[in-house]
């Protein structure tokens, strides 16, 4: 009816006319695919020398996925030192990271940067990347091929660039030379990365990069406020029927509360529908082909016909700011990163002490498992290309330096300041922030080091690491098996344009604007618009890989 | 304003329009100051404008940015084959088209009205206060006009919580496809309609306050010298803004709509700008993207180009004229 009045209203019938132009052959415009496995470059990267510098109190549940846990922060006199040599040579680079934080005090007004700078022997300037827009900015800033000294990118924005393989090989420096075979010797703290992370580094057969916090990660992980949620008289959900049922319970539209964000993306994993694709009998099976699938899309429709969803995600998700609207009660269940957690306690604890927000427990749409999707590339830092050998050996040991773990003097250094400066111990030993220490410590140094870190933050809430570390290890062992993990592929252009439009007759059903049987048909038109031509391509790497 | 003159100036060695046109060694000599005077200008136009936009080659080529322009393959016609056989692009252009003619309706006569009902407050301190308030929002970037709107007509905002309380079912505007539209002009009303009446300002203030004095004195009533006089005195003005609009008829803006488009669905809020960002930058499909705004400069022109001889006929200036 709306479109028909619309062309209508302004005779727009002779383009309906044109628009009955054919297609040329050949595919759509768009970027070229690639695929390269990790497993055939082990003779690229450094040997694997691993180095362990305090016993941890709850150990990690899955090698390669589970985190360690320490309950609390060794005392400065038992802390180790690590580096004892100056790493740097007096050089000065510029560095640029992402961050998700407000700006801190820039250099030269900032006693974080000089302390660090000072122990590491060289001058680092960050420019930050707002995190929010990276996926954004990234295609053209590296089209622009203007980066500075040293770049450090979240594997996952990276990856989301259209031929990022060969902006990676114009752009950054070759370390293959540099750090290949055993370097344990010259580089202890990067050969104690794990072999995976740095196979992930090899771009177009050579190792362009240190990987960055190689820590593996949940993509989302469904949080609650657990103390609304328990004062409401809610327990544990056994299932998806379950969740549904207490999101109209805690729901209250006159009292400005509502169960849940845009949690789609999360019941796909509680549905274990899978991240792509997924083998059955030798054949390979798109996520949205699913029953699975249908089924989340289904169970989202039923919330948001319910009213359960926060009226201003469904209305424009980036101007309403849901962290917000949790931390404030008044969206009860909301997906975020990890780290989210941790940051959001020491930011709220203080000014209420009641807070407490904690992942619902692991639980499938059937009251089985579900399938968490885990990501193990880590995030990349590069050095320019065109380096001199001398300055890309002080990076690396001032990187070498960086990747120095918990219970070290140089991590407290680098991830909290200076103490009494810009944070003091409490009764139990943690350090607390001082008002200064946000003001100029954001995750900056952190990103230039490869460490896989634990568990460790006890000062965000006494229940914290525990609560946490238990979580973490639990929810590792339902994680979602992917037929290409350890493959990295560059998807063709247009299958990643094939899902756009698709996704977005999914968000019209999701939020009632289409039926729900209307699925079917958008299957359809997606095989035909790139699904079916993404299937093959998809399928030869299989092949080619001896996983098919 | 020069453009706006009506008939040439009378000096006749000035005028490029007589017949008795010197040499040009001759007009050189002579006019060597104005002509260095404008070197700044046109050398920004040249490294900021016609530079980059020689860059639209790549509309007709397989482009990827680490091969640059030499090194990517020549590709004809393809990518605009593509684009007019993309039933996307089609929804987008249709949507573009809708909304740009609804303002045009809707938007476009209300900084007018506005800079009418401005210039007749007689208090120059009310006035000033009054601009102050109705230019600012234009000031604010559209994830603020969004926030604020949502605020107020979204399903947890003002009107659906005061509906809910007194026990009626809410109306969630802001998610509704039907009224999108008039939402968007709402938000660009509020946001933009203040600052557009500083031109319409400029030119009420041009006219000459006489007609005015002279109307009353032969007993003309404020309708009358509104229509005879005050309107009759914008009708350039008005024109030449009408004409640069329908120039940029197929841009309606990004952001309003790239915050607002899963809210209401593509259906009703893809636009051009949307479409070209998420089909071409988001996917490396840099050609296409050309191609999409080679097309929208396109039609662009061809609009102007006719507005421009249509308010010849009606004996108008226009924005530009054959001297």
């Amino acid at each position: 009816m709306r479109t028909t009045t619309r062309r209508g209203f302004l005779g727009l019938a002779g383009l309906t006319v044109l628009a009955a132009c054919s297609a040329p052959p050949g595919p759509k415009p768009g970027a070229k695919a690639t695929a390269a496995a990790m497993d055939k470059l082990a003779a690229l990267v450094p040997k694997y020398v691993p180095r362990t510098v305090l016993t941890p109190d709850l150990p990690g549940s899955v090698p390669g996925f589970g985190r360690d846990g320490y309950l609390s922060y060794p005392p400065s006199e038992k802390l180790v030192d690590l580096v004892t040599a100056v790493p740097g040579k007096g050089g000065s680079y510029k560095a640029m990271v992402p961050t998700w934080s407000p700006l801190p005090s820039p250099l030269g007004q900032n006693s974080y940067y000089d302390a660090v700078n000072k122990d590491l022997g060289a001058t680092i300037e960050f420019n930050y990347l707002d995190g929010l827009t990276i996926n954004d900015k990234l295609p053209t800033l590296l089209a622009g091929g203007d980066v500075v000294d040293v770049t450090t990118l979240p594997g996952w924005a990276l990856t989301a660039v259209p031929d990022y393989a060969r902006a990676v090989d114009g752009l950054f420096e070759d370390l293959t030379p540099y750090l290949a075979g055993d370097v344990a010797a010259k580089y202890p703290g990067l050969s104690a990365i794990p072999t995976l992370a740095w196979q992930y580094s090899v771009f177009g057969g050579k190792l362009k990069a240190v990987p960055a916090w190689p820590t593996p990660q949940f993509g989302w992980v469904l949080f609650h406020r657990k103390d609304l949620w328990d004062k409401l008289g809610q327990g544990a959900p056994k299932n998806a029927d379950d969740l549904l049922a207490m999101g109209k319970a805690v729901t209250d539209a006159s009292k400005d509360r509502w169960a849940f964000s845009d949690i789609f993306p999360m019941m796909e994993e509680i549905f274990r529908a899978p991240r792509k694709w997924r083998k059955e009998s030798g054949a390979l099976v798109h996520r949205y082909e699913t029953p699975e699938y249908a089924a989340a899309v289904e169970w989202m429709r039923k919330a948001v016909d319910a009213g359960l969803v926060h009226p201003n995600v469904l209305s424009a998700k980036s101007a309403a700011d849901d962290k917000e609207l949790f931390k404030s009660g008044q969206i009860l269940v909301k997906n975020d990163g990890f780290s989210f957690w941790a940051e959001t306690l020491i930011q709220v604890g203080k000014e209420n002490p009641d807070f407490w927000m904690e992942p619902l427990p692991v639980f499938g749409a059937d009251g089985g498992k579900p399938e968490y999707r885990m990501n193990q590339d880590p995030s990349y830092t590069f050095i320019k290309k065109g380096t001199p050998k001398e300055k890309v050996e002080e990076l690396l040991a001032i990187f070498d330096y960086l990747s120095a773990p918990f219970g070290s003097r140089e991590q407290l250094l680098f991830n909290n300041g200076v103490e009494g400066v810009h944070f003091t111990r409490d009764d139990k030993g943690a350090p607390q922030v001082t008002e200064l220490g946000p003001k100029e410590i954001v995750g900056s140094y952190v990103w230039l080091g490869g460490r896989v870190d634990p568990i460790f933050e006890s000062q965000a809430h006494p229940d914290y690491v525990r609560t946490a570390t238990t979580w973490w290890n639990t929810a590792a062992t339902v994680r979602h098996q992917d037929p290409f993990d350890g493959i990295r592929v560059e998807e063709p252009g247009d299958f990643t344009a094939a899902a756009k439009p698709f996704e977005d007759k999914v968000v019209d059903i999701i939020r009632g604007r289409r039926e729900v049987s209307t699925l079917q048909q958008a299957i359809t038109e997606w095989k035909a618009g790139g699904g079916d031509a993404g299937r093959e391509f998809y399928m030869k790497v299989l092949t080619e890989n001896g996983r098919a | 304003m020069a453009v706006l003159r009506k008939s040439p100036p009378a000096d006749a060695l000035t005028s490029s329009a007589g017949t008795g046109r010197p040499p040009l060694p001759a007009r050189l000599r002579r006019d060597w100051q104005l002509l260095a005077m404008t070197i700044p200008a046109v050398g920004l136009l040249v490294v900021f404008h016609y530079v980059p936009t020689l860059g639209n080659v790549i509309a007709f080529q397989d482009y990827s940015p680490y091969d640059g322009i030499t090194g990517s393959p020549w590709v004809g016609l393809y990518n605009f084959q593509w684009l007019l056989s993309d039933p996307e692009f089609w929804t987008a252009l249709r949507n573009t088209v809708t909304i740009t003619a609804f303002q045009l309706v809707f938007y476009f006569p209300i900084p007018i009205m506005l800079a009418i009902l401005l210039d007749s407050v007689l208090s120059r301190r009310l006035r000033l206060f009054i601009q102050g308030i109705v230019y600012m929002p234009h000031f604010f970037s559209w994830v603020l006009v969004v926030a604020l709107f949502q605020q107020i007509l979204g399903g947890a905002g003002l009107l659906a919580q005061t509906l809910r309380q007194a026990g009626h079912e809410p109306w969630n505007v802001m998610t509704d496809p039907d009224a999108f539209i008039v939402l968007v002009t709402a938000q660009s009303v509020w946001k933009d309609a203040g600052w557009g009446t500083i031109i319409f300002l400029a030119a009420l203030a041009a006219i000459n306050t006489n007609l005015y004095e002279a109307a009353a004195v032969d007993g003309a009533s404020r309708w009358r010298r509104l229509w005879h006089i005050t309107l009759p005195g914008l009708r350039p003005v008005i024109l030449l803004l009408l004409i640069l609009r329908l120039g940029d008829a197929l841009n309606v803006g990004f952001e309003q709509f790239f915050l607002q488009r899963d809210a209401v669905g593509a259906e009703a809020a893809e636009v051009l700008d949307t479409f070209v960002y998420w089909r071409t930058l988001m996917t490396g499909a840099w050609s296409y993207g050309a191609a999409a705004g080679l097309f929208k400069g396109l039609v662009g022109l061809i609009l102007i180009v006719v507005a421009n001889k249509v308010a010849h006929r009606f004996g108008e200036q226009g924005i530009y004229k054959r001297s």
